[in-house]
C-alpha cells in the first residue's frame, strides 16, 4: 500500500499548512512518509505545493502518481500533468475557474469549496478545511482525530465558535466525498495502519541540525535570512533561550559567521547555518577560522546554483566548493548527512569533530532535505547517552605546565587555551603566528606551523562511511550522498525485485577528509560503478577520481533543480546497467 | 507642488507583475518611474522587487534592469554611472534596493558610494522587514515589530539611514510615503536633475509581512505620517527641512494616536499597552528633535 496526496494553488492560500497537517494526520496513523514541498520566491502568488507519499513501507523519492490531488486553481493541474492517472481523484471548486480539466483523464470530484468555506466560517480561506476533509474521506480507516486537535490548538485562541466552525467545514468536505463515493460507486482507498510498535519521528532535515546542534550544546547561533536556511534561523531564535543559548540575527552573512568565530574563540560552541550565496560570503572567514585554528560549525543548505540561481530549488552544487574555498592551504572537515535523523546525529558529531580537531565543520545538505519532512528514527535518551559531548583539548583552567596555544605538538593538535585563563595570555591572528600566537614571518616557523596544522587531519578516521548490500554477491554499486542515497535505495530495492539485480549501495558521509580507502574497499570487486548526483558536474564522483580512485564508473545526474522521480531514476539506472563502461 | 491630475499618464512600470495583492513597492515603483521617464537604469539587488519585476513573462519594469546580489547595488551602480559617463551616454542611474539591501548587507557599499559622491540616485523602499525571504527583521524593523525572527517583538529601535546619508555630505536625502505621492513625485523631479549621490527612502507597506488587509495597504502609509511615527523630510544640502504632508504632525496634540497605526497591522497586535506608551515617548522625542532642526543646517 502506498499513496500520494497532493494538494497545489496560489501562495497564500494556506497550502503549506494544510499540507503540514495531513502529513502529520497520516503519521499519526503510523504510517511512513516523504514529502514535497514547491513554493516561489513571492510572498503571494505563484504556484505552491505540499505532496505528500506515505506507506507502511519507507518512502522518500516522489512518484509520477497521484491518488489524491486537491486543485486549487488551473496552475495546479499543469504543475501535475506528469501525475495525474485516469484513477487519480481530482478534489477542485468549479468557482475556480478550472476549464482544462474536461481534457484530462481522471475522477473529477468537484466540491463548491469556497461556498462551503464561506457559508460555514464566512470566510473562503476555509476551504482548506473543506478539501482536507473531502481528501481525508477518500482513504478508508483513516483516522482524522488529530486535524481535529489541530482546530483546536490553531482556533481555540479566537474563539470556540470559531473551532466549532471549521470542524464543521471539514466534517462538510468529509461528507460531501463520501457521499459521492457512494453515489458513483467508487471504492474509496484502502488504508490499514502500521502496526509495528516501532517509534518513529517525524521531522525536516533542518529541524534535525538545529535540534541536533542544540542538543551538542551549542550555546551561539548568528545567521541572516536566506532560502532555504532561514528555518534554522527562525527554530533558533524560538528555542536557542531555552538551553542558555543565544541567537542572533547578523546584518550579513560575514558578520553571522565572525561572529561565530568570535564566540567560539571566547570559549562556547557556536555555528551559523547559510545558503549558497551566503556561503560564498564566508569564505574568508572560514579560511580564518582555519588559520586560527578556532572551531566553528557552518551548515550550507544549498540551492541551485550559481549566484542566485534558483532560490526555491535543491541542488548539491556546493561540494567541490566546500572543500576547496578559501585561498592558501587550508582543510576543513566536510559532512554530507543523508536523512532527518543522521542531520542531528552528524550535527552533534560536527560539533565534536571541530573541537577535537579545532578547525572548522562544514555540513552540506540542500533544499529537498533541509526543507521537507519525512519519518525518521526516533531519537530517545539512548542516543544522547551514546553521543557524548567531547571538547578536545580545551583549557579554561590553570594549568601546571607552560602551555601555548599554537604549542607544536605531535598530532598538531595544541592545547585550546580560552582568553583569560589565569596564567596564560591569548593572542590569536589570522597572520602566521609563532606557538604563543604572535605574529611572525620566520620561515622555519612558517614551515612548522604549516606542517603542525597539516598534521591534525592526517591520521583522520571518523568517516561515518556506510555501504549495504541489495540481495547478494551485488556486482553493481551505487555510491549517493544526502536525501538521494534513500531515493537510489528505494529504487534499487525494486529493481531487485522485479529483475534480481543485487546492488551495493555505497554512502559517503564525511566527504573532506575524502574517505577513498573506504570507497576503494567498498567498490572492490564491482563490475559496474553508478554516482547518482544532483549536479552537473558530478561533483563526488570528481572528487573521487581526484583522490586517487582507481575504478571506473558512470554518472546519473540531475541539475534542474527538482529532486528526482523514482521512475526516472528506475529507468536511469536500469540503462546503465547495461551499459559497457 | 505637482497635483494628482499632472502626474504623467505614461506608465514605466507595467501591471500584471508578480506583486501580492497591495504591496506598496509597486505604488512607489510605478510613480518614481513616473518621475524619472524612460532614460534611467536600474540597479536591483535581491529582494521582493527583483521577484515582483523580473519573472517571465510577468516581467514589468520596461527600463534596463540589472539584478544584482544582495550586497552589491550601490557598487554595480557605481561603475554603471563612470562607464556610461566614459562611453558618452546620458541617464539616469537608479538603484531600487530594500531595507535589508540598504540598512544592513549593503550598508558598506551604500557608504562608499556615498562617500564617492557617486552620480547616482539610490531609493531605498523600506517595508521594514526581509520580506521576500518570509519576513525577518532587519534593522529598519521598528521596535516592538513581531517577525520571523523576532517572535516576542523587536527589542531594538529602527537604525535612522536618512540621517546617516545626510552625514556623509551628498547633495540630497529624503523621506517619502507611498500615501503621498505628489510629495514623493515631486521629490523624485527635483533629485533627478541633480548631480550626485542622491538617497530617497520610501515608506511601503507589506500586507502579508505586516499581517495588513489589502485594502489598508495605503491608510497604514497615511496613519504612520499622521501618528508622527515617519516624518517625512529633505535634507538638501545640509538643510533639514519637515516635508508638507508631515508639518502639522510635529505637534503632540495635532497627532493621531498611535493605537489607531498599531490595530490595522497583526504584527502589533501582541503589543502591552506599556510598551506603546514606551513607542510613544520615543515618537514625540524624535518629533521634538526634528521640530528643533526644522530649517536648520545639519550636516
Amino acid at each position: 500500500m502506498q499513496y500520494v496526496w497532493k494538494i497545489s494553488g496560489e501562495q497564500g492560500e494556506g497550502i503549506d499548512s494544510t499540507g503540514h497537517i495531513f502529513a502529520m494526520n497520516v503519521f499519526r496513523n503510523g504510517f511512513e512518509l516523504a514529502t514535497y514541498r514547491k513554493y516561489s520566491s513571492r510572498i503571494k502568488g505563484g504556484n505552491t505545493t505540499f505532496e505528500v507519499r506515505f506507506s507502511e513501507n519507507p518512502v522518500f523519492a516522489r512518484v509520477k502518481k497521484l491518488d489524491v490531488l486537491i486543485a486549487f486553481d488551473e496552475n495546479a493541474i499543469l504543475v501535475s500533468k506528469e501525475q495525474i492517472k485516469s484513477s487519480t481523484i481530482v478534489i477542485f471548486d468549479e468557482q475556480s475557474g478550472i476549464t482544462d480539466l474536461d481534457k484530462v483523464d481522471c475522477i473529477k470530484l468537484a466540491i463548491p469549496l469556497s461556498k462551503i468555506a464561506r457559508d460555514i466560517t464566512g470566510t473562503a480561506i476555509s476551504k482548506n478545511m473543506v478539501s482536507l476533509g473531502a481528501s481525508i474521506a477518500l482513504f478508508d480507516g483513516m483516522d482524522y482525530s488529530y486535524v481535529m486537535d489541530q482546530i483546536e490548538k490553531r482556533f481555540s485562541k479566537k474563539s470556540m465558535e470559531i473551532v466549532e466552525k471549521n470542524k464543521r467545514a471539514f466534517l462538510e468536505g468529509y461528507n460531501f466525498a463520501k457521499k459521492f463515493l457512494s453515489d458513483n460507486s467508487i471504492l474509496p482507498y484502502k488504508v490499514v495502519k502500521g502496526k509495528d510498535g516501532v517509534k518513529r519521528m517525524i521531522m525536516s532535515g533542518n529541524e534535525g541540525l538545529a535540534m541536533g546542534a542544540l542538543a551538542a550544546g551549542c550555546k551561539y547561533f548568528a545567521g541572516y535570512p536566506i532560502t532555504p536556511a532561514s528555518s534554522i534561523l527562525e527554530f533558533m531564535v524560538k528555542n536557542i533561550g531555552n538551553f542558555g543559548g543565544v541567537a542572533v540575527q547578523t546584518e550579513d552573512e560575514i558578520s553571522a559567521i565572525n561572529s561565530v568565530i568570535g564566540a567560539s574563540l571566547a570559549g562556547v560552541r557556536a555555528m551559523t547555518a547559510t545558503s549558497g550565496p551566503g556561503f560564498s560570503l564566508m569564505v574568508e572567514a572560514i579560511g580564518y577560522a582555519y588559520m586560527t585554528e578556532t572551531p566553528i560549525v557552518i551548515a550550507n543548505i544549498q540551492r541551485g546554483g550559481p549566484s542566485t540561481g534558483l532560490p526555491t530549488k535543491t541542488e548539491d552544487g556546493d561540494i567541490l566548493m566546500s572543500l576547496f574555498l578559501g585561498h592558501g592551504d587550508t582543510e576543513k572537515i566536510v559532512i554530507f548527512p543523508s536523512n532527518p535523523y543522521e542531520m542531528f546525529v552528524y550535527t552533534f558529531q560536527a560539533f565534536n569533530l571541530a573541537e577535537k580537531y579545532q578547525l572548522p565543520v562544514i555540513i552540506l545538505s540542500d533544499l529537498q532535505l533541509g526543507e521537507n519532512v519525512y519519518t525518521t528514527k526516533y531519537i530517545d535518551d539512548s542516543l544522547l547517552d551514546e553521543l557524548k559531548v567531547d571538547r578536545g583539548k580545551y583549557v579554561d583552567y590553570e594549568p601546571n605546565e607552560r602551555l601555548y596555544r599554537y604549542q607544536f605538538t605531535e598530532d598538531g593538535i595544541s592545547y585550546r587555551i580560552i582568553p583569560s585563563v589565569k596564567g596564560l595570555q591569548f593572542q590569536t591572528s589570522g597572520n602566521e603566528h609563532n606557538e604563543k600566537g604572535f605574529i611572525t614571518e620566520n620561515s622555519s616557523i612558517r614551515k612548522k606551523m604549516v606542517e603542525k596544522r597539516m598534521r591534525k587531519l592526517a591520521n583522520f578516521n571518523d568517516y561515518f562511511f556506510e555501504f549495504e548490500d541489495i540481495g547478494s554477491n551485488p556486482k553493481v554499486a551505487i555510491v549517493a550522498y544526502g536525501i538521494n542515497y534513500h531515493f537510489v535505495k528505494e529504487v534499487c530495492v525494486e529493481i531487485n525485485k522485479s529483475e534480481g539485480v543485487s546492488f551495493r549501495l555505497v554512502k559517503p558521509v564525511v566527504l573532506y577528509p575524502f574517505p577513498i580507502e573506504k570507497m576503494e574497499g567498498a567498490l572492490e570487486g564491482m563490475d559496474n560503478i553508478i554516482f547518482v548526483e544532483q549536479n552537473y558536474f558530478g561533483q563526488l564522483r570528481r572528487l573521487y577520481y581526484m583522490f586517487g580512485g582507481k575504478n571506473k564508473s558512470v554518472l546519473i545526474n540531475k541539475y534542474d533543480g527538482e529532486p528526482f522521480f523514482f521512475e526516472d531514476l528506475y529507468q536511469s539506472i536500469k540503462e546503465k546497467l547495461y551499459s559497457k563502461v | 507642488m505637482t497635483s494628482i491630475k499632472q502626474l504623467p499618464y505614461e506608465e514605466y512600470f507595467l501591471a500584471g507583475n508578480g506583486s501580492c495583492p497591495g504591496c506598496g513597492l509597486t505604488i512607489g515603483l510605478r510613480n518614481v518611474l513616473k518621475a524619472l521617464g524612460k532614460n534611467v537604469y536600474m540597479v536591483v539587488p535581491a529582494s521582493c522587487s527583483s521577484v515582483v519585476q523580473s519573472p517571465f513573462p510577468n516581467s514589468s519594469a520596461t527600463v534596463p534592469l540589472l539584478n544584482t546580489p544582495f550586497a552589491a547595488s550601490a557598487a554595480a551602480a557605481s561603475g554603471m554611472v563612470r562607464a556610461l559617463k566614459i562611453m558618452g551616454k546620458d541617464a539616469v542611474v537608479m538603484v531600487w534596493a530594500g531595507d535589508g539591501g540598504t540598512f544592513d548587507i549593503g550598508l558598506a557599499t551604500v557608504s562608499g558610494a556615498a562617500e564617492r559622491n557617486e552620480d547616482l540616485l539610490y531609493i531605498c523602499y523600506d517595508n521594514e522587514a526581509y520580506m521576500n525571504t518570509g519576513g525577518h527583521r532587519s534593522s529598519a524593523t521598528p521596535l516592538g515589530t513581531f517577525t520571523g525572527t523576532t517572535p516576542t517583538g523587536k527589542r531594538e529601535n529602527k537604525k535612522n539611514v536618512p540621517l546617516i546619508m545626510a552625514a556623509h555630505g551628498i547633495p540630497y536625502v529624503a523621506t517619502a510615503s507611498i500615501a503621498f505621492v505628489t510629495d514623493l513625485y515631486d521629490k523624485i523631479m527635483k533629485a533627478k536633475d541633480m548631480k550626485g549621490f542622491r538617497y530617497i527612502q520610501i515608506y511601503s507597506p507589506c500586507t502579508p509581512g505586516w499581517l495588513l488587509p489589502t485594502e489598508k495597504s495605503v491608510e497604514s502609509a497615511k496613519l504612520a505620517v499622521q501618528t508622527g511615527i515617519y516624518p517625512l523630510f529633505e535634507i538638501e544640502g545640509g538643510i533639514f527641512k519637515i516635508s508638507a504632508p508631515s508639518k502639522a504632525y510635529l505637534k503632540k496634540e495635532k497627532r493621531k494616536p498611535l493605537h489607531d497605526y498599531f490595530k490595522i497591522q497583526g504584527r502589533f497586535k501582541h503589543l502591552k499597552e506599556e510598551h506603546i506608551k514606551l513607542i510613544e515617548q520615543w515618537i514625540d522625542q524624535m518629533n521634538e528633535e526634528y521640530a528643533a532642526l526644522d530649517g536648520k543646517k545639519i550636516f
